[in-house]
């Protein structure tokens, strides 16, 4: 589903060059859950942007579904990403003056497709449909984030990208956030890549990929 | 969809939203208002147009208009079965047993039909009764006369002596409809027949007679029909007179105060514009994480871009429809106060073309100066959300400044609007943005002042320097704000007190104590030897006459509207006759522009034609230019003469000047009468020496020239109070401003603030703080306002005005501390409800 050759992405700051990602190769089939482990500086959010269509490579191929990314434009990116990747951050970013229901409906009405039933199920399937017209500013951390995870799923996507989704949470709520994202994935056969750097949370995925030096190595292969 | 967002963003922003919508209200509010009053203003003209004119047409020559030609006119414009009456009208010297004065003559000459009255519309009211129309009437009995009320104040109710005939005063004129807008008049009318006239001696070779022709016209006139008779007529020393021309006239010098109210109005509105710069500009800039957040769910940045383009046009539409609003709740409280003072009633009229005005600036500006912040929000590279540490800060917008040209161009075109003059308005708009931009690079200039001054001061002094560069853009805006707030309530008065001190008779002031005209040629010697203890000053020939070709081009009548205030006074300078002199030097009222003075009376074979100087602004608004030829008509014959040199004339040296001269030896043999002044005297002495001249010389009409400078400065009193009103408004305008401002800064300080209490400042220290930088804002911004009001005052008087130039302390010293104490007060209520926040709020 997801293919990526060579990938080499630098930054230019000041006089300087710095290659963050140094020829990385990554394949995911679908309905894999991938993590890719990194320490902070590693280049796992440039990993992140590029994998989501917002940032495009210096170098290499990343194609998804048979298409590649670089070939497009951004508003084909937009458009691709609208429709098939979701993304969880660790901040949440939820729109703060839109409430639970109407952040969750974004990316349908985006799409321009049905979706006041699809939102509040989306929402129950977290357990916040009690809390649709709550704003993010009335939310607890856990709830914010489960706002943040019906939104990525409720247009069904082909991928999900999670960014640390339990870096901001305390352990517990934390671990509750993991168990739905992972049962959701499971349930609606997303492919999944876990961002992290929790040994642990990793190996609860089906392919373990670390990245170092601008490369991934592979330590734990589908089966 | 994007509408329901962009609805969802007003509606859930709610403190962005108020504070951009009542900026555009109050920037709305006096444009809306000066409008509304123009509008209001022309409708009670135009209502009463025809009572002011009191016929449908007329026409008025200084010469007796030719019969042929009137019957002509008739025939053709105005119908087989229109009714004529004729008037004649003249300035001359009324003398009771105490004292004398100038008076308005009007004769009245009425034929045996009922249908001959005067006026046909409108009305005189004589003593308390209607008199005039009604089908019988009369007409002041032989020998007697109907008078304004002023001659009665200062004459007495016993008989009057004017011309050789002593007058009787029958009635008391107690409502004139053609009386009721004129604003200076300085010579109250009578009214007498036109056989009393005669026999009095008053038309004579030479007098300032004008004659009139009312008509009531059996046919409807157009446009055309009026084109016609210009053609017919074919002298552009008759005046063809409808209501609607002859009600500008009348309302000339409001129109003049509402153009400079306009443009008042639109610093009131360009202050607003700072603060929704500002606002929205901050507004964008928090908004960053939303539009990457947007873009990683899908939606494009075109889509974004018009998210937030339909956001702004629904901040326009309510911020219009909320200044429209306001203003129709004020407009009756506006027209009540003007009717105390000016001389009638305003309607209370909601003026759907100042309302529709009001309603295309607030959408159409708003649009203009939001849209390329929203375009450089939109280019911005997409944020990374995927951070692992903390939120998005916000980061500043940058624009393009080449996307505020459309606002530029937009805003000149309301200038020049609101002034109804390309000149006016385009040099009020180069002096105001002139100072908007030099300002910028002061406040700059002293914010880096300040910033060195912190260095090793006290906390909150350090603390308050810092904020100030920190928000810096905030700064800006603020100071730029009061600055030009403040310099307006400089420059209005110090205009003001320019122009007066010009006029103003002082003990050291030069301005002669009378003004005569209506000397006979045959009578100048003798009047010369009656002054010979105070010579006579500018005495001066007057020869009537009219300009027929300039560089062998008839000059025409023009019947079409002119769109400016220069195309009209060009159209009136060119639709009169002219009145010329002869003289061979310069007097002291008058400097050489271009070309040299006459070197003598007039020579044939050293000169070729006649020299002639003529008056700069004058030469301006008829395109003539050093070397033109000019052929003029007087009493019929033709003379041509060529321009020689160019002068500047200080008309408010009352000495008698003229925008045409000849050199001597051409018109010297030319029928003429004579004009002069009188030098200064005591006023007690001028009413002696005033009775005297009427006894030796009883045709000579004498103006005296400090009931004229009092008339004058009365109202330019009345001007002044309601320039100054507006520049309060744009100062208020500007305080807003700064309270939206300072509001929005410590609402986004509110955390910072938090923090300094749980490190241990106190509320009061805090406070002190943030009044300190708002005082420090004010204080700089008023005194730089006050010595750009200082200047700009200086350029205008030099550009516009022959006047001095005076300064008066007391309006810069009085508006810094004014600022001062309002900047103090603003900033405390701006910041009372942050500071209120409790420490432990950090907390959670």
């Amino acid at each position: 589903m997801l293919k990526i050759q060579n990938l080499k992405k630098s930054f230019i700051q000041g006089e300087r060059e710095i290659q963050v990602l140094k020829g990385l190769n990554l394949e995911i089939k679908a309905g894999e859950t991938a993590a890719i482990l990194g320490t902070s500086g590693s280049g796992k959010s440039t990993l992140l942007s590029l994998l989501a269509g917002i940032d495009t490579s210096n170098a290499g191929d990343m194609s998804f579904q048979g298409v590649s990314l670089n070939k497009l434009s951004e508003e084909e990116r937009t458009k691709l990403r609208g429709e098939k990747i979701g993304i969880i951050f660790q901040q949440f970013h939820l729109i703060p003056h839109l409430n639970a229901l109407e952040n969750v409906s974004l990316p349908l009405e985006i799409l321009g497709r049905p979706y006041q039933k699809e939102s509040v199920k989306a929402l129950e399937d977290v357990g916040l449909g009690h809390r649709l017209d709550h704003f993010p500013g009335q939310l607890s951390g856990g709830e914010k984030q489960r706002v943040a995870i019906a939104r990525a799923m409720v247009m069904e996507p082909e991928l999900l990208l999670a960014d640390e989704p339990s870096g901001s949470l305390d352990e517990e709520t934390g671990e509750q956030v993991m168990k739905l994202i992972f049962s959701l994935v499971e349930k609606k056969g997303t492919s999944l890549i876990l961002v992290t750097h929790d040994e642990e949370l990793a190996r609860r995925c089906s392919s373990v990929h670390r990245l170092q030096n601008g490369c991934l190595d592979l330590e734990v292969e589908a089966q | 969809m994007l509408w329901s967002l962009a609805f969802k963003e007003i509606k859930r922003n709610k403190s962005f939203t108020a504070l951009f919508l009542v900026n555009v209200m109050v920037g709305l509010l006096g444009l809306v208002l000066i409008e509304n009053f123009k509008v209001s203003f022309q409708t009670v003209l135009d209502a009463r147009a025809k009572n002011l004119l009191g016929a449908d047409v007329s026409l008025s020559s200084r010469f007796p208009i030719d019969k042929d030609k009137k019957s002509q006119f008739l025939k053709n414009v105005t119908g087989d079965q229109s009714v004529v009456t004729d008037l004649m009208t003249m300035f001359s010297m009324a003398k009771s047993e105490k004292s004398s004065r100038l008076v308005f003559l009007n004769t009245l000459k009425l034929g045996d039909s009922p249908e001959m009255t005067y006026p046909f519309y409108g009305h005189l009211e004589i003593n308390g009764r209607d008199l005039f129309p009604r089908p019988s009437f009369a007409l002041p009995d032989a020998g007697s006369v109907w008078v304004y009320p002023e001659v009665t104040s200062q004459l007495g109710k016993g008989p009057i002596k004017i011309g050789s005939k002593t007058f009787s005063i029958a009635g008391i004129i107690t409502d004139d409809s053609q009386q009721t807008f004129e604003m200076g008049s300085v010579a109250p009318k009578i009214y007498m027949r036109h056989d009393d006239a005669l026999a009095a001696g008053l038309v004579q070779k030479g007098s300032t007679i004008r004659y009139y022709s009312f008509i009531k016209s059996s046919d409807v006139i157009t446009k055309m029909d009026l084109e016609k008779g210009v053609k017919l007529i074919d002298d552009n020393a008759v005046v063809i007179s409808t209501p609607k021309k002859s009600s500008e006239q009348v309302g000339r010098v409001l129109a003049y105060l509402s153009d400079f109210l306009g443009l008042v109005s639109l610093v009131a509105l360009f202050l607003a514009s700072v603060g929704l710069f500002y606002l929205y500009r901050s507004h964008l800039s928090s908004k960053r994480t939303s539009f990457a957040i947007f873009s990683s769910i899908g939606l494009s940045r075109q889509n974004i871009f018009g998210l937030y383009i339909r956001h702004i046009i629904l901040l326009g539409f309510f911020g219009s429809l909320l200044g429209l609003a306001a203003s129709s709740l004020v407009i009756p409280l506006v027209n009540q106060f003007l009717s105390y003072v000016l001389p009638f009633e305003l309607p209370i009229l909601m003026s759907p073309r100042a309302f529709f005005i009001g309603f295309l600036v607030g959408n159409v500006g708003v649009f203009l100066l939001s849209y390329p912040l929203i375009l450089a929000a939109t280019r911005l590279a997409p944020a990374s959300l995927f951070q692992e540490v903390a939120e998005l800060r916000s980061v500043q917008v940058s624009v393009g400044k080449i996307h505020f040209l459309p606002y530029l161009i937009f805003f000149s075109g309301m200038a020049i609007y609101a002034s109804n003059s390309l000149k006016v308005g385009s040099t009020f708009l180069g002096l105001f943005l002139g100072v908007a931009l030099l300002s910028m690079p002061v406040c700059f200039f002293l914010l880096k002042i300040a910033q060195k001054a912190s260095i090793g001061a006290g906390l909150s002094f350090k603390l308050s320097m810092r904020y100030l560069n920190r928000y810096r853009i905030s700064t800006v805006s603020i100071f730029l704000s009061l600055l030009l707030g403040s310099m307006l309530l400089n420059l209005v008065p110090m205009l003001q007190q320019s122009i007066q001190a010009e006029i103003t008779l002082g003990e050291s002031s030069k301005l002669p104590s009378l003004f005569l005209f209506d000397i006979q040629d045959e009578q100048v010697a003798q009047l010369k030897s009656f002054f010979k203890e105070t010579p006579l000053i500018g005495l001066s020939p007057f020869i009537r006459g009219r300009i027929s070709k300039i560089n062998d081009e008839a000059v025409e009548v023009e019947t079409e509207d002119a769109m400016t205030r220069e195309g009209q006074r060009e159209q009136r300078f060119r639709n009169r006759g002219t009145n010329l002199s002869y003289r061979d030097e310069l007097t002291e009222s008058e400097t050489l522009l271009e070309g040299k003075p006459f070197p003598g009376a007039y020579d044939e074979k050293r000169d070729g034609l006649p020299l002639i100087s003529i008056e700069n602004r004058y030469a301006q608004r008829l395109g003539i230019k050093l070397g033109d030829k000019l052929e003029f008509s007087i009493l019929g014959v033709p003379l041509l003469g060529q321009v020689s040199n160019v002068r500047k004339v200080r008309w408010t040296s009352f000495i008698p000047n003229f925008f045409l001269q000849f050199q001597s030896g051409v018109l010297d043999d030319a029928p003429k009468t004579w004009l002069a002044s009188v030098p200064q005297m005591g006023k007690d002495k001028i009413m002696t020496l005033q009775n005297k001249l009427y006894e030796s010389f009883p045709n000579i009409s004498a103006v005296d020239i400090s009931r004229v400078v009092k008339k004058i400065l009365d109202v330019m009193r009345q001007m002044g109070w309601a320039l100054k009103a507006m520049s309060f408004l744009c100062l208020s305008v500007g305080f807003f401003v700064l309270y939206s401002l300072a509001s929005h800064q410590m609402n986004a300080r509110k955390m910072d603030m938090v923090l300094l209490k749980v490190i241990g400042m106190g509320e009061r220290q805090l406070r002190t703080m943030v009044v300190r930088e708002f005082m420090g804002i004010g204080f700089f911004a008023s005194f730089l306002g006050a010595g750009f009001g200082i200047l700009v005052s200086y350029i205008v008087t030099h550009l516009f005005f022959d006047g001095l130039w005076q300064i008066s302390l007391f309006w810069p010293i009085g508006s810094i501390l004014v600022v001062c104490v309002l900047c103090y007060f603003t900033a405390w209520l701006a910041s009372a409800k942050v500071l209120k926040v409790k420490a432990s709020s950090f907390l959670s």
